[in-house]
């Protein structure tokens, strides 16, 4: 008898305490769908075909735009590369889609600067127009469900120390956490 | 007499609003020879031949400063 | 976790600035919008910790031993992190030659002072009057900081000073800049305020004083100028661009040039009818006088606009309008042909102005015994005129975004105006003015 009333006590302490977990942690539920919408369903073309962003859930992903006449773009591949070489093993994705309407600029820019992530092409930029791109260089970043986290607009040495810290913090989110 | 200016300014700083490009289509206007004063040097020295020579000056910038040539 | 923890505390790798191409003019940062003004540091981005230089040299003639002007500029700009920059600009200027004196031409030899009370110096019966004192060389030094307070909103700071042997000028000033509508118009508004200070050889001749009487004084004599500027820069679309300028400037204090003459011609009926009016055998000459004041208003239009083929055509227009009753129209336009590595810009400008209230070629003996005058000038740069200038430019683009350039113009310059009576009618009195314009620049 005893028994079946401490196991009967447990169960409603557990329910009560998880209803004070999810009703604690709504407001947080509130602010994290304003701050972090899900990523565009994006389709993107690159040299090895067809990608999704979708195929990259799991992994953080550094979306960005970039054209062969943007100067801080050229600051930033150097960046980039060495964000990838460092923190692939963490995870990191970076896809660096391109919006030149003229494709021998943007391979000219690419033989200078290689990459060492991936790059996309989208001429018509069709992708910067979902993604509201609103100045260039600028580069999104999605967290390992797929929301849209950070975005950050141009490229200087104060910019990349910050969005090099928005993507350490992203990186030791795991997958499944109980933190929404 | 210097309101109208200004007047003038405000409505086409309002019909403004409608022009431009996408960031990503400012390709042609990031060129050098599409910037408006891409040449400062040479816009400077004929400034100051201008002024030397006839009674008008600047318009396009200022802050040349004076020399004794007119 | 912990692994993960030691590398972020790693740091990060230093660029390298030989690793990364150095950007120059070549390549302008969309993110920083679009520039015009003058004397503020050329557009593009360069990467921080690095230089650009600009030198350059003009060679200005004009024709029949009038002014020969030689012009070095060395311009320098270094870029700092986060979108500063910081330029210095040094500008030597020699001018060797003669400049008309605002006398008028006699078929007599004229004998003028040099400055109040000064030597003498002759006039060939005929000549055009031309003063000779111009050995003169200057330098002019100036710095402007440009640097973004965010997104939106930029700035610029400004000093210059110069210096000749007769001429001082300081000054300062600095503009703010808007962006709007993602970058696709920005609003600048600027002030800069100079102090400019006048001390001729002898000293600053008296108003429509007589040359002959004037003595040596000590005098100098300062003026003060206030420019201000509204402007707005519009993308119209992917190959068009347009700036359009309101600017005010105010000029008070001695503004006068202290070597301009006016010839006082005999209008009593006679031998000499037409001829220079003289007072105990010499001919009188007045001192110029010109208001102590001065506002001049203009509005410039720009647009530049790039074709399929890479060409970019340049135009604009400038009207000026002032309180001294001169107005003046401004037509520019280049047209710069893309030959790769190369082009080639012809360049078109067309001038043209009304005459100063107070401009007149010579002071008729009944206005000079009347005595009633106050202010008078017959210096040329303030009368009717129209120039055309024609010329172009070529420039060849070497690696790491170097550049050479040249340009070779002809500038021709008619003045015109009431054509004297008498003896003064045999006479040319507006002489044109031509003058060849030839530079050389290199960037690196």
């Amino acid at each position: 008898m005893k028994v079946i009333q401490n196991v009967a006590m447990t169960s409603i302490i557990r329910t009560k305490l998880l209803w004070v977990l999810l009703l604690t942690h709504l407001p947080l539920l509130a602010m994290e769908k304003t701050d972090a919408p899900p990523a565009p369903p994006l389709i993107l073309q690159s040299d090895q075909g067809e990608i999704l962003l979708s195929d990259y859930r799991g992994k953080v992903i550094l979306l960005d735009f970039w054209a062969s006449w943007c100067g801080p773009c050229r600051l930033s591949f150097p960046w980039m590369n060495d964000l990838q070489t460092r923190y692939t093993d963490d995870q990191l994705v970076i896809i660096a889609v391109n919006l030149d309407k003229d494709g021998e600029a943007s391979r000219g820019f690419l033989k200078e600067i290689p990459a060492n992530f991936i790059i996309a092409y989208d001429p018509e930029g069709t992708s910067a127009e979902t993604m509201k791109v609103i100045g260039m260089p600028m580069s999104y970043l999605i967290d390992r469900k797929g929301c849209v986290r950070q975005s950050l607009i141009g490229f200087n040495d104060i910019k990349k120390a910050i969005h090099e810290a928005h993507i350490r913090a992203l990186l030791e989110e795991p997958l499944n956490s109980t933190n929404l | 007499m210097k309101t109208i200016p200004v007047f003038v300014m405000a409505l086409l700083i309002s019909a403004c609003s409608d022009l431009g490009v996408k960031p990503w289509d400012r390709d042609i206007l990031a060129r050098e020879e599409m910037q408006l004063n891409h040449d400062p040097i040479e816009a400077s020295l004929d400034d100051h031949i201008y002024f030397s020579k006839e009674a008008s000056s600047g318009g396009r910038g200022f802050g040349g400063g004076g020399c004794g040539c007119n | 976790m912990q692994l993960k923890k030691h590398n972020t505390m790693k740091r990060v790798k230093r660029l390298n600035t030989r690793e990364a191409k150095k950007i120059g003019p070549a390549l302008a940062a969309a993110t920083c919008g679009v520039l015009g003004i003058a004397s503020t540091p050329a557009l593009a981005q360069g990467e921080p910790g690095t230089w650009d230089f600009d030198v350059a040299n003009l060679y200005y003639a004009e024709s029949d031993s009038r002014v020969t002007a030689v012009e070095p500029v060395f311009s320098a700009t270094r870029y700092f992190s986060d979108d500063r920059q910081l330029n210095l600009k040094a500008v030597f200027d020699t001018l060797t030659g003669a400049s008309p004196n605002g006398a008028t031409p006699s078929d007599q030899v004229q004998t003028f002072t040099r400055t109040s009370g000064g030597q003498t110096y002759d006039v060939e019966a005929n000549d055009a009057p031309l003063y000779d004192g111009f050995r003169d060389t200057r330098v002019a030094l100036s710095a402007s900081w440009l640097a973004p307070l965010n997104r939106e909103w930029e700035y610029t700071a400004s000093v210059y000073g110069s210096s000749e042997f007769d001429y001082t000028s300081i000054g300062t000033g600095g503009t703010i800049k808007r962006y709007l509508n993602n970058k696709n118009t920005a609003l600048n508004t600027g002030l800069f305020v100079s102090f400019d200070t006048v001390n001729p050889p002898n000293g600053t001749p008296p108003p429509l004083a007589e040359m002959a009487r004037i003595a040596r004084n000590d005098s100098d004599d300062s003026k003060t100028i206030i420019d201000a500027l509204f402007g707005v820069t519009q993308v119209i679309n992917r190959q068009t661009i347009m700036q359009l300028n309101y600017s005010l400037s105010q000029s008070s204090g001695y503004l006068n040039d202290a070597y301009q003459l006016l010839s006082v011609i005999d209008l009593n009926p006679g031998l000499n009818y037409g001829g220079n009016f003289q007072v105990g055998g010499n001919n009188v000459y007045l001192y110029e006088a010109r208001p102590d004041s001065r506002m001049k208003h203009s509005i410039y239009w720009q647009t530049k606009y790039a074709l399929e083929n890479g060409d970019v055509i340049d135009g604009s227009y400038r009207f000026m309008l002032d309180d001294w009753g001169i107005n003046s129209h401004t037509f520019d336009f280049r047209y710069r042909w893309d030959l790769g590595g190369s082009y080639i810009e012809p360049h078109f400008r067309y001038y043209m102005q009304s005459k100063a209230d107070f401009y007149q070629r010579y002071i008729g003996s009944d206005e000079y015994s009347a005595g009633n005058l106050t202010e008078a000038t017959a210096d040329y740069r303030l009368g009717d005129m129209d120039a055309l200038t024609v010329g172009m430019k070529f420039g060849w683009k070497l690696k790491n975004n170097k550049e050479i350039n040249t340009r070779i113009e002809y500038y021709l310059q008619r003045n015109t105006g009431d054509n004297g009576v008498g003896l003064l009618r045999a006479q040319d009195l507006y002489p044109d003015n031509r003058a060849i314009i030839f530079q050389v620049g290199y960037s690196f």
